[in-house]
């Protein structure tokens, strides 16, 4: 018999994980589903049904691994949760040191998607830029607003880097599945928003801009280099990226100049 | 001029200097209402030369009574010039950083009046930051040589990172370009520096709460390819201002030519190669425990363009293979080419509980081509007879292109081998 799971959120996944394992549920005993698939067209046994194999029995994991869990959370991959699942299981058979073995199968999905997540919050930090919006009434603060489109759904992750260091701003940032809201005080989430609920220019571009072509050497050109750490799917988010074109296409010429007229 | 003219300008004046990291410091600064650092340094950009846009890089004037022949700002050159008030850029550095551009300030400036003036413009701006505006982000200050230890202690009081070019890596290389510097004078300024971290480390260890200095420490650069001293030289050079000043960082700068530049200077490209390769040999003199006199070796004073520093040197030391993964203490696994200071502690982690082979190595995704020929596994590893090959060198190298494509880029911000 398949039992088939869809955790509402982080916290039911953990507890109907736990509750399987200690039924003694083999990993191809389960199906795993992401609360953004769907409702389950079939539904399988009822996890109610399952009691303990052994009453006593504990499943243990340290920290780490759980700030892992809870990191691959987030990836879209709507196969993360059956990895979850038989790592866990197989940790609870007896092979402790799983973790440690970087070339087994799961355990290399599992650190890659722990590592694409993490790398998508860097790059989150990085990249959200702000708009300032003007304060709505006479004397109130003024709002900073970004767009952004993370490959996976990080919002929580990300937000408090944002709250920690924008602390007296009143913030938001929105992406198509998710927004955060800061108010100087609490952060609060909500749902995905358009690109068109963001305010669209900033005064402060121009100069942005002015400083992104100032500080480019042309006789350094190296396309793949920035492309590989300045993925072009986020171009359409920053304001800087317009120049790019311009700058690659000129720099050959910038370079012959300077080398003619050094002559 | 307008602020977008000056900006123009003062920055193009300041992307000379490659070093744009943020990292190493961590913390709230006391007093702090916006801005800090989280010991991560974070790219906000990257400009289509591959480099990190990290902090607002600018210069407060590229005026400058210094005549440097490397150096785009000297006095006889004929570029523009602009000067910013101090007020102007900690606007701009505010007004940037509230809306994530930058990490915080990287602040230079050309020689105006004398150095103590110079300094304490630069002290200003960081000074109005911290206490004016309550910022908390980063602050990298230019130190000036020859400025006053009072504006340094107050420099570093401000700042997470203070900085002194030793700009070329010989004392004659100094005379021939930069007759005004000389390496006693930079040495001094780094050396107080240094003092004064050790003073501020005592002082911590011994439970008291002495105000910040520098805590993300001091660094330097070095233009290479400007002159003909060979990498031996730029790497001792580098070995020993680890050792003497515990340098944070030593940055290499390919020489790139500059508009309106001296006769004498290369008017070529940028030797970028070169460049890669000084800082795969810095990362193996700092965390693969090489030392300086090892890495090149006494008839070639220069690294191999064509090869890594490591693999040119398992080349020239065959004896010292094969090592066996499953045994070999780690710095013996840190020797061998193509496989990374992270590999080697996931290898040692894994071979605790079973023993690798060679398809584990190439699931960790080392440099098997590069590595093969050096190591033992559980298994049989037949390309380990290559060892003897007089055709090594082919062998294990990556195509030039490949090298330019991929690796290259790398280097300016870690130097990972």
């Amino acid at each position: 018999m398949t039992y088939f799971f869809q955790p509402s959120d982080f916290d039911q996944f953990r507890l109907m994980a736990r509750k399987a394992v200690l039924a003694g549920l083999r990993p191809n005993q389960t199906s795993w589903h992401s609360p953004d698939q769907g409702e389950l067209l079939f539904k399988g046994a009822e996890i109610s049904h399952l009691s303990h194999q052994k009453p006593n029995a504990e499943l243990r994991v340290p920290q780490s691994f759980l700030t892992q869990v809870k990191t691959i959370w987030c990836h879209r991959d709507p196969s993360r949760l059956d990895v979850i699942y038989r790592i866990l299981w197989r940790v609870h058979q007896g092979e402790r040191h799983l973790l440690d073995c970087s070339s087994d199968d799961d355990v290399q999905s599992f650190k890659q998607m722990d590592q694409a997540v993490r790398r998508d919050v860097h790059k989150m930090k990085a990249f959200v830029r702000f708009r300032r919006v003007s304060a709505l009434v006479e004397g109130g603060p003024d709002c900073f607003v970004a767009w952004h489109c993370p490959d996976h759904r990080i919002a929580t992750l990300a937000a408090p880097f944002f709250a920690r260091r924008f602390g007296d701003m009143h913030w938001s940032i929105m992406t198509p599945t998710e927004s955060a809201h800061w108010d100087t005080e609490s952060l609060r989430f909500g749902p995905g928003a358009s690109r068109d609920d963001a305010p669209n220019a900033d005064e402060l571009e121009d100069l942005w801009r002015t400083y992104y072509r100032s500080i480019f050497n042309p006789a350094r050109l190296k396309v793949k280099a920035m492309k590989a750490e300045l993925p072009v799917r986020h171009w359409r988010t920053l304001p800087e990226a317009t120049e790019i074109e311009d700058l690659i296409r000129e720099a050959p010429s910038r370079v012959e100049e300077m080398f003619r007229k050094n002559r | 001029m307008d602020s977008q003219r000056k900006l123009a300008i003062l920055a193009d004046a300041a992307k000379y200097d490659a070093s744009c990291a943020s990292s190493g410091s961590k913390g709230k600064r006391s007093k702090s209402t916006f801005g800090n650092t989280e010991g991560m340094g974070i790219c906000h950009s990257y400009t289509p030369d591959g480099r990190c846009v990290s902090l607002l890089k600018i210069l407060l004037t590229n005026h400058c009574i210094y005549d440097c022949q490397y150096c785009i700002n000297r006095k006889s050159s004929g570029t523009r010039r602009a000067r910013f008030s101090v007020e102007e850029i900690v606007q701009l550095t505010i007004a940037f950083y509230r809306r994530n551009y930058i990490e915080g300030l990287f602040l230079s400036s050309g020689i105006i009046r004398s150095p103590d003036y110079t300094m304490e413009q630069l002290v200003m701006v960081a000074r109005a930051l911290r206490e004016d505006h309550r910022y908390g982000g980063y602050i990298h200050l230019k130190t000036i040589p020859n400025a006053s230890e009072e504006l340094i202690e107050q420099a570093g009081s401000y700042a997470d990172r203070l900085s002194v070019n030793v700009e070329l890596p010989t004392e004659s290389d100094l005379a021939q370009l930069a007759p005004e510097k000389k390496q006693s004078q930079i040495a001094e300024a780094m050396s107080g520096i240094r003092s004064r971290i050790d003073e501020y480390s005592r002082d911590k260890s011994k439970g008291m709460k002495p105000p910040r200095f520098v805590p993300a420490g001091q660094s330097t650069q070095m233009i290479v390819g400007a002159t003909s001293t060979p990498d031996s030289k730029v790497l001792s050079t580098a070995s020993q201002l680890y050792e003497t000043h515990q340098l944070r960082r030593v940055y290499y700068s390919a020489y790139s030519p500059i508009p309106d530049s001296h006769v004498r200077l290369p008017g070529k490209s940028p030797p970028l190669i070169r460049e890669h390769r000084l800082y795969q040999a810095d990362w193996l003199l700092r965390f693969y425990g090489f030392k300086a006199d090892e890495i090149t070796t006494g008839d070639d004073q220069n690294l191999s363009l064509d090869i890594d520093p490591k693999t040119a040197w398992a080349l020239g030391n065959r004896g010292f293979f094969p090592v066996d993964i499953n045994t070999a203490p780690k710095e013996a696994l840190l020797r061998i080419p193509g496989i990374g200071l992270r590999n080697v502690k996931r290898i040692l982690a894994s071979r605790r509980h079973h023993r690798l082979r060679t398809d584990d190595l190439q699931k960790l995704k080392v440099a098997w081509k590069r590595a093969r020929a050096f190591v033992v596994t559980a298994d049989h590893n037949p390309s380990l007879s290559d060892l003897d090959r007089t055709d090594l060198r082919k062998r294990v190298k990556t195509s030039d292109r490949q090298m330019m494509l991929f690796d290259a880029h790398a280097s300016a911000s870690s130097g990972e081998v």
